[in-house]
């Protein structure tokens, strides 16, 4: 059974990974990567960001499920990983260990 | 209210040496709260597509809702003792500063929106705008925390506020007047 919906199946490798519930988690997962692993995550993601956020805008954002929820927490991981690969650079290791004294409190719906 | 421009603020340096090292134009105090307008550097771009792309959905779902443009846009507004709110509807939070024990506290930051995001694209832009501010707040830790241990160490006697370092001057005067307040009403 697929994890996607049609069209973003080349993001499947990474749901396990970045398809996570919860900012907080997506954060911890953030940090936890390599920046290998982060920037494999990016150069999938960023090319299919705008059609997947184009096939979410045409659902109740309230209620995601199944496929579609976890296309959604794939692009939240984006959103949080896009900071590390676009801005930081070099000093993702260090913001790394800033933020981890910065902890979440979780109140986002996916 | 009492107003102090960076240029009123500045006669023996040039404006442009505020404007270079990102201090705040104007310092503004209301009774015992107080405020900043924080400079905007307009040489600042995006960096990459995901960021750009967060930032125009997120102007774009303010603009709709009418709530884009404000006057209150780069006002830092520091209410007495330690609530803090950046004006700015894109990235608006509060930081407030709970005193824990006398050489500690605990800062929570909250980021608000007007309602639910209408849409994945308008939720998304959220969290790529959240995202860039924890990564910002995060990096006031190590400053703050070296603050208060230099403080801490009795190793300097007084500190002299300059003219961008109004509020904490303003801060302290307004502590100092309500303990002296307090006391005299004890004694």
């Amino acid at each position: 059974m697929a994890a996607l919906p049609a069209g973003f199946r080349a993001l499947e490798p990474f749901v396990e990974r970045w398809a996570l519930a919860g900012e907080a988690a997506r954060a911890a997962a953030r940090s936890a990567a390599s920046d290998a692993e982060r920037l494999e995550f990016y150069q999938a993601a960023q090319p299919l960001m705008q059609a997947a956020l184009a096939h979410l805008d045409g659902k109740p954002i309230g209620s995601l499920t199944g496929c579609d929820a976890a296309l959604m927490r794939l692009m939240l991981s984006l959103a949080n990983v896009y900071h590390s690969v676009e801005v930081l650079g070099d000093a993702e290791a260090e913001n790394a260990r800033m933020r981890a004294r910065l902890q979440f409190t979780d109140h986002a719906p996916y | 209210m009492a107003v102090l421009t960076a240029e009123e603020g500045t006669s023996l340096i040039d404006p442009e040496f505020y404007y270079r090292h990102g201090y705040p134009t104007r310092y503004r105090f209301f009774g015992d709260h107080r405020g900043q307008t924080i400079w905007f550097n307009p040489e600042t771009q995006p960096r990459g597509p995901v960021q750009i792309g967060g930032f125009m959905a997120g102007a774009t779902a303010l603009a709709a809702k009418g709530l884009l443009d404000t006057p209150h846009g780069r006002e830092y507004y520091g209410l007495f003792p330690t609530l803090f709110m950046l004006g700015n509807p894109l990235q608006n939070f509060s930081h407030v500063v709970y005193p824990v024990d006398a050489g500690t506290a605990r800062g929570v930051i909250r980021m608000y929106w007007a309602g639910e995001a209408e849409n994945a694209t308008e939720l998304f832009a959220r969290h790529a705008g959240l995202t860039m501010m924890r990564d910002l707040h995060a990096e006031d830790i190590d400053v703050i925390e070296d603050g208060y241990a230099g403080l801490s160490s009795g190793a300097i006697e007084h500190i002299h506020f300059q003219t961008q370092e109004a509020l904490c001057r303003h801060l302290y005067n307004t502590v100092t007047e309500k303990v002296r307040a307090l006391q005299a009403e004890a004694s």
